[in-house]
């Protein structure tokens, strides 16, 4: 499957189960639908072997788009039950059991903040093997209000972490609105660059820039990929609308929203 | 019981020039309100617990009341260490909102359980901290805060209790009465035990019922310890540190040190789940059926036990 087909397949799936739990976030997915397309095609991952630790690792920071990682690794190939995700009537995980709650995902959160740190404590075991892996790590451009994620950087930076490569979601949107009505992060390519990261700013939404930024090769330094996207993307009506961040689609929109994100 | 407390917040505003509410980029179709009348004294600050922690301590220490909005965790856990140093070090006029209390916001994981806020915040100093069941329980609250110039913790649900109908008379007060066994509680759990008291009443154990919405100490509750054989205890959190430990110290002290108590909470909340807090009130046993199951078999395990000694456990 091309990774413009995948991305319809994660938008429709994303619409359809926030709305069969009506559960939030769909902009938040949407925004973030391309990026996790051409990801999972990319990452050297053995979608039959999910326990295998010879993989890339992947954490998810804007935890609440995990249900896009789920459509997106699932249509690949990997075994996964999204409605597991709202049904939660499962079984409780422990310890190292509750890295196997998804395949493929080391880490996520709902708690904003704590993946990039969380990635690079993966980065600098990964570091110790003898064939270290990478380690990829999305968050929000809203998140990165959140001083951790600069103290994180500084680690990285400090230790050299190439590799690990952090994607920002930058949407210029948050929960409230507009990024830049609620706290001007100024330029991230100037804000990561000051943090010795090896910086890309691409458009988050075409896949042949995406690839391109993904297979970039950088040396010594954490590479950043400022990947710019529109809050909602391919659905009209969700595109910019601060409503959606905690909204899904009622049923009487759905068939239209679906039919957008698959023409 | 939350817009019931920040329109508290906006009529209060309209008379107390100083008031300022700042936001960690929640209170979507909430604090709008409060925005559009008072824009120069609103801030949503971005998602920075922190910061926003240490920021209102400033605004503070300039004479200004500042009421702090965000939810569960990130209004405690996230920025403990700022709520203790810089506010209730400093004995400081600031007041946090956290919304989504104990199970509420369960459908978004473990990291959106809010089960040891009330025990961490409730351990430092010079906080108050509060946890209403329902609207006029919030209305007393907003009455206190408003009055008092020192720091102020308050636990809030979207939606009140819809069993507790009753006016409160002070901050621990009687809601269903009954004999020889009490509990007490904290929150909109009260709905929880409003029903296990039915269930319970129908085999014949007969349960009042209190309400308690401000940790701490107080009159009632020794005249409580004082008047019944067993008393319970229950909260939508962890009773160490929490409403449990406010219980059993005072019980402690009672002269008459003949009441037994016993609590009932979150001990340690089961990560890995998440769903609708009725589920989640369920898997931790704090549903009605579960509280009339655990409140019977520990009358019966006590009554034994004076019976038959010790021995026979
Ligand atoms: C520590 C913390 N504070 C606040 C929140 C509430 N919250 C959930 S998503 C969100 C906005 C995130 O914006 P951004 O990172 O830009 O992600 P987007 O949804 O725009 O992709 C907020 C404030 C949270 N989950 N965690
Ligand atoms: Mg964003």
């Amino acid at each position: 499957m091309n990774t413009i087909e995948l991305a319809k397949k994660i938008r429709k799936d994303c619409l359809i189960y926030t709305n069969k739990y009506r559960a939030g976030h769909i902009g938040s997915m949407l925004s973030v639908a391309d990026i996790l397309a051409v990801l999972v095609t990319r990452m050297n991952i053995d979608i039959g072997q999910p326990m295998s630790d010879e993989r890339d690792k992947f954490v998810l920071s804007k935890g609440h788009a995990i249900v896009g990682v789920l459509s997106a690794l699932k249509n690949i190939g990997a075994k996964i039950d999204i409605d597991s995700n709202y049904k939660f009537c499962g079984k409780v995980l422990k310890g190292s059991e509750r890295f196997a709650k998804y395949p493929f995902v080391d880490f996520y959160s709902a708690s904003l903040g704590h993946g990039i740190g969380v990635a690079v404590g993966l980065a600098m075991a990964e570091k110790m093997k003898n064939e270290p892996r990478n380690v990829f790590v999305i968050v929000g451009n809203g998140e990165c209000n959140e001083g951790t994620i600069w103290e994180s950087m500084l680690v990285a930076s400090h230790h050299k972490l190439d590799n690990l490569t952090i994607i920002v979601d930058n949407n210029k949107m948050q929960a409230m609105g507009n990024s830049d009505d609620i706290l001007k992060m100024g330029s991230l390519f100037d804000k990561f660059t000051a943090f010795g990261g090896s910086v890309i700013e691409i458009d988050g939404h075409d896949h042949s820039q995406i690839a391109r930024a993904l297979t970039q090769k950088v040396k010594g330094a954490p590479k950043v990929i400022i990947a710019n996207t529109i809050k909602g993307k391919g659905v009209h009506f969700i595109e910019n609308n601060a409503y959606y961040h905690y909204g899904f689609v009622e049923d009487g929109l759905l068939e239209d929203a679906i039919k957008e994100v698959e023409r | 019981m939350r817009r019931t407390f920040i329109d508290a917040i906006i009529s209060e505003a309209e008379k107390n020039k100083d008031i300022v509410l700042l936001t960690g980029d929640l209170g979507y179709n909430l604090v709008e309100k409060f925005q559009k009348k008072f824009p120069e004294r609103y801030f949503n600050l971005g998602i920075l617990e922190q910061t926003m922690m240490s920021v209102a301590s400033g605004l503070a220490l300039e004479n200004k009341k500042v009421f702090v909005y965000s939810i569960g965790n990130f209004a405690s856990l996230r920025c403990l260490e700022q709520i203790q140093s810089d506010i209730c070090n400093l004995n400081l006029d600031v007041k946090i909102i956290s919304a989504g209390a104990g199970l509420e916001y369960g459908k978004l994981g473990s990291s959106h359980f809010a089960t040891e806020d009330i025990a961490c915040v409730g351990a430092l100093k010079n906080i108050e901290v509060f946890s209403p069941s329902n609207k006029e329980e919030a209305k007393k609250v907003a009455e206190r805060v408003f009055k008092s110039v020192t720091p102020a913790y308050i636990r809030l649900n979207k939606e009140g209790s819809s069993l507790n109908g009753s006016t409160p008379r002070g901050t621990l007060y009687k809601v269903k009465s009954g004999e020889n066994v009490a509990i007490i509680c904290m929150g909109r759990i009260i709905d929880e035990v409003i029903k296990a008291r039915e269930i319970l009443g129908k085999e014949g154990i007969s349960l009042a019922v209190y309400s308690c919405f401000k940790l701490a100490p107080c009159n009632s509750l020794e005249k409580i310890l004082g008047k019944y054989e067993y008393v319970f205890t229950l909260e939508e959190g962890s009773p160490v540190g929490g409403l449990g430990g406010v219980v059993n110290r005072s019980a402690m002290k009672s002269p008459e040190g003949t009441c037994k108590v016993v609590n009932i909470g979150i001990e340690k909340n089961i990560s890995g789940l998440a769903g609708e807090r009725d589920f989640l009130l369920k898997t931790h046993k704090i549903d009605a059926i579960s509280l009339a199951k655990t409140i019977k078999n520990m009358l019966k395990l006590k009554q034994k036990r004076e019976k038959y000694g010790d021995k026979e456990r």
